[in-house]
Parts: structure tokens; sequence; C-alpha cells
């Protein structure tokens, strides 16, 4: 439902020019639902990413397990997920689940699919960053007497946290790209607001450029963050110095120097 | 025989290459004018379309039984039984096109559609973006619920949600109705059933005659307020702006549609009962 927008007696009464009307009426009318719809992006995305993160350690640990049930519940869990489309399984939890008895609101039911849907992705990215860590680290680790528990909080973990950041933060750009498959369980974010602002306005291009550049804005904003989050956690960085021409000298100019000192 | 060196220097063959190259592209440029206005004039009725001697006409193929896929997977259904009829009458080939709700006006403005047939409601903001014929039928909207449900009118609505379609006009409608209502937004009218069948919507707001096949069909569900949720509105054929040729033609057809009572028959043939007020006191202007 339009929160702000004229509540439109019906015939819907035809917008009244007002000035450079093709510009102004989106931002001076519609602002507010744009605005909520945005929210409803933002917090779908954010909630379902957090969840997403948790259930992607636990699959990842299942993955890794060394019980074989575990493992074959997390094989059926991302195999099932990342071999179906994300709309599919938005569309079992907000209209399938209610046949078994389990009616949930637009927007829990969302966030569930969501969740769910990056759990899977996110429990291989985990994986493999866990399993990209060399063995011999934990090797190393368990000789010099550091229990299991500690070689793998102290040694392989924050060595893994390096290899599966950018794939995580990629993800979360994708959750939130993917929150816009929402809009057809009637939940009023980003994408659905655009779709309701043009069928009563018809302003076709501009209704969707506002919306192309929220969405672009929202994860330029997400990118922004995560690099500045990067470089204050990562010592060294995540990415290698450029090698430039003035740094290649300098290495040279040392390796020589120290022959002549 | 002596050769004529005629173009003696650099320049002057220059000038050669390039008058020449001007002279094809004019020809080539008056040829595909003349090209394009003889095929666009080569259908009988004189009407251009998107594609000569095919009618393109969009049809929303997920509204039963105004539009629908039938068993073998073709379009069917009241508005493409009346775009055949429009085909026959330009003596045209009919092309359908599936369109959503939504996509209606932006399919016209964007020439992906010669016009559109898909229960379009006439409504004056329509009117700045694309043409209407004259109305082909009236509609009024209708509210539909499950049998057990306890509402029984529209103030029964406060605080209950109604799905509706998405691109429609049923969003206004049912604000204007009943302003405390909690509207859900669906991209289809099937989606809207759906929400209301599997109980995550506690009503549905459509066309009534739309909504009362859906009754017929489910006994579950039944309409309270038949063609009485907000005022009367018209359907018409939607045209893109600035084609008087083919508005023209349409609206004779829309007028010996009425006419020869075929309005009537097809009605009766796709919604199974018989017009009450669909075709009384239509605007012939």
């Amino acid at each position: 439902m339009l929160l702000h927008g004229p509540a439109a007696g019906f015939p819907p009464a035809p917008l009244k020019p007002q000035g450079c009307d093709r510009c102004t009426v989106l931002f001076t009318t519609y602002l507010p639902d744009f605005m909520s719809g945005l929210w409803l992006t933002v917090s779908s995305s954010f909630l379902s990413f957090a969840a997403g993160l948790v259930l992607g350690v636990l699959g990842a640990q299942a993955r890794r397990s060394r019980l074989r049930p575990l493992r074959l519940l997390g094989t059926i869990y991302v195999e099932a997920i990342r071999n179906t489309p994300a709309l599919v399984q938005i569309f079992i939890v907000y209209f399938g689940l209610p046949v078994v008895g389990i009616r949930l609101p637009a927007f829990i039911a969302g966030v569930i699919a969501l969740s769910v849907n990056a759990g899977a992705y996110l429990t291989e990215i985990m994986r493999t960053g866990i399993e990209a860590v060399p063995p011999g680290q934990v090797e190393a680790a368990r000789t010099l007497g550091l229990s299991p528990r500690d070689s793998f909080f102290h040694v392989v973990l924050p060595q893994a946290v390096r290899t599966v950041y950018p794939p995580v933060v990629n993800e979360f750009i994708q959750i939130i790209l993917g929150s816009s498959l929402l809009s057809v369980v009637s939940l009023n974010e980003l994408t659905s607001t655009a779709q309701i602002v043009n069928s009563l306005t018809f302003r076709t291009m501009e209704t969707f450029g506002v919306c192309l550049v929220l969405y672009l804005i929202l994860t330029n904003l997400v990118s922004l963050a995560a690099n500045l989050l990067a470089k204050a956690i990562f010592r060294p960085g995540l990415q290698p110095a450029a090698i430039t021409r003035r740094r290649f000298q300098a290495s040279t100019r040392n390796l020589l120097g120290a022959e002549t000192h | 025989m002596r050769r004529i060196n005629i173009a003696g220097s650099a320049k002057l063959r220059a000038a050669a290459i390039a008058a020449s190259l001007l002279a094809a592209g004019t020809m080539l440029t008056a040829c595909s004018e003349g090209g394009a206005s003889a095929a666009g004039n080569s259908s009988q009725s004189g009407v251009q379309t998107i594609v000569p001697g095919t009618i393109t006409i969009g049809s929303c193929l997920d509204q039963p039984p105004w539009g629908l896929k039938d068993s073998s997977g073709n379009p069917a259904g009241f508005d493409v039984d009346l775009a055949k009829q429009i085909a026959q009458y330009l003596n045209l080939k009919l092309e359908t096109v599936d369109v959503t709700a939504a996509a209606r006006v932006p399919s016209l403005q964007t020439g992906k559609v010669d016009l559109i047939s898909c229960s379009f409601t006439i409504t004056p903001e329509r009117k700045q973006q694309i043409d209407f014929t004259i109305p082909t039928l009236a509609s009024g909207n209708s509210l539909m619920v499950p049998q057990d449900s306890s509402i029984k009118a529209l103030s029964d609505l406060d605080g209950k949600t109604v799905a509706v379609n998405k691109g429609g006009t049923a969003g206004p409608v049912t604000t204007a109705a009943n302003p405390k209502a909690k509207l859900q937004y669906y991209e289809s009218y099937s989606a809207a059933v759906l929400a209301l069948t599997s109980g995550q919507a506690d009503a549905v707001i459509d066309t009534s005659n739309t909504l009362a096949v859906t009754a017929a069909e489910n006994p579950k569900l039944h309409i309270v307020n038949d063609g009485d949720v907000g005022p009367k509105v018209y359907f018409g054929l939607g045209v893109p702006k600035n084609k008087p040729e083919l508005l023209k033609k349409l609206n004779e057809f829309v007028q010996q549609f009425h006419a020869s009572g075929g309005d009537t028959k097809l009605f009766q043939t796709w919604f199974k009962f018989t017009p009450t007020y669909q075709f009384k006191d239509l605007p012939t202007s």
C-alpha cells in the first residue's frame, strides 16, 4: 500500500503539471514511497545476510564434519538451494507453507527464503575458504602445542577470513539485488514501489531510473564500507600493493645495496 | 578512342566519389521510404502496422476468461477472440503477444504492439499517454472473499488485507472504497487469487466479470458487492497516440461489434452467463 502518495479517488486525478513536471513529480509526490521501499529493501537484505552468514558457518561445519549424516544434510541443503530458482523458493515459503498450516507475512517469508538461499552459497564460500588454508598450517600449529580449538580460531580462521571476504561481500550485494524478487509476494520494497508508481503515473523511464539510481547508491555504499572495513582489519591489506616502477627500482636497489654494503 | 580522364586530380576524384555516394544515398532513402509506405498501404484496410500485413495485438494471458492459454498452449479467451475478429475485419494476419497488466501502456508506447485487447479500463490518466477506442464493455468491480469470511460489506474491510493486481485500477478503487483496507499488490490476477486461497489475503477486488468466473469455478469463494465496488468503468481497445487511421478503423469495428449483437454472443461464450449491465448505455464517441 502506498503510504504517502495520493490516495487517489477514482478515476485517479491527472497529475497537475508543476514547472519541470517530468522531474519534480517523482521527487515531490512519491519520494516518501520510494524511501519506505528503500527501507524495506535495506532491512530485508541486511537481516537475510546476517541469518545467511549464520547458516553459512553452520553449513560449512556440517559439510566438513566427521559424521556422515551431517555431511549428507549439508550437501543436500547446498545442492537443493543452488540448483533451484530463488523465485520458486520464495513462492514456496509464502504461498506453499500455508497449505501445511504455516502462514507467514510477506516480510518474514521473504527474509526466511532469502536467508536460506544466501546460506547455501555462503556455505560453499566458507567451506572453500577454510579448506584453502594450507594443511601445513594446522600441522605446524598442532606441532607447536596448540589445541584443535586454538589452532582453528587463531591460525585457520584469520587466514580463511582473508580468502572469503571478497566473495562474501559480493554475496551481500547479490542479496540486495535479489531482494527485488520479494516484489512478487506483495512486499513493497524498492522494485515493487517503482512498479506501482509507474502504473499510477506511466512515467516509465523516470520511475525506473530513480529505482536504478537508488540501488546503485545502496550497493556502492556497501562496497565502500566493505573496503574501509577491510583496510582496518586486514594487515597486510587484501590487495597486494601495485608494482609501480618506483617500487620496483627501490626493491632492486635494496637487493644490490645489500651486496655492496 | 580517346580515353576521357574525368578525375584529373585527387581533389576532383574525391569530390566525384562524394557526389556519387550522396546520389546513391538519396536514391536508397527514397527507395526505402517509398518501399515502407508501399508496404504500409499494401494491407487492404490501409492501416500501418508494426509488421506489414500483420496486426500485433497484446493480450493478458493470465486472466481467464479474458485471456488464457488453452490446453495446447495457444492464446484463447474473450480478448483474444476479439483480437481475432479485429484482424479479420482489418484483413490482416493476427499475432498475439502476452503482456502483463502493468506492461500494457509501456508496450504501446514503445511500439511492441499495435493495440491492446486486455480488459483495459479507460482512465483520463491513461488517455494522456495512449488513445482508446469507444468502449467495448462496461464493468464494475466486485469483492471476493472465502465462503466462511466475516466480511459482508466494504465497511468490513477495515484493517483487512485486500489482494489486487499491480498494474490495474483495483488499487486506487479499493483505497477509495475503504481507506482503512490494507493493499497487497501482486504481479497478476492469478497470484492475487492464490493469496486469497492460501490465506495470505482476506479478500480480492477486481473486475466483476473476472471474479464471477473464478467464484463459479471455486466453490470455496463467493462474491460480495457484485459490480458495486466503486463506480462503473468502461473497457476499450488501446492504441498508441498519433495513429488516427488505426483508431478510426477500430472504432468502426467496435460499432458494428455492438450493433450486430456479437458482443453478447462473445460474452456468453466465455463467461457462461448473460450480460446484464455490460453492454447497456455505452457511450458511442
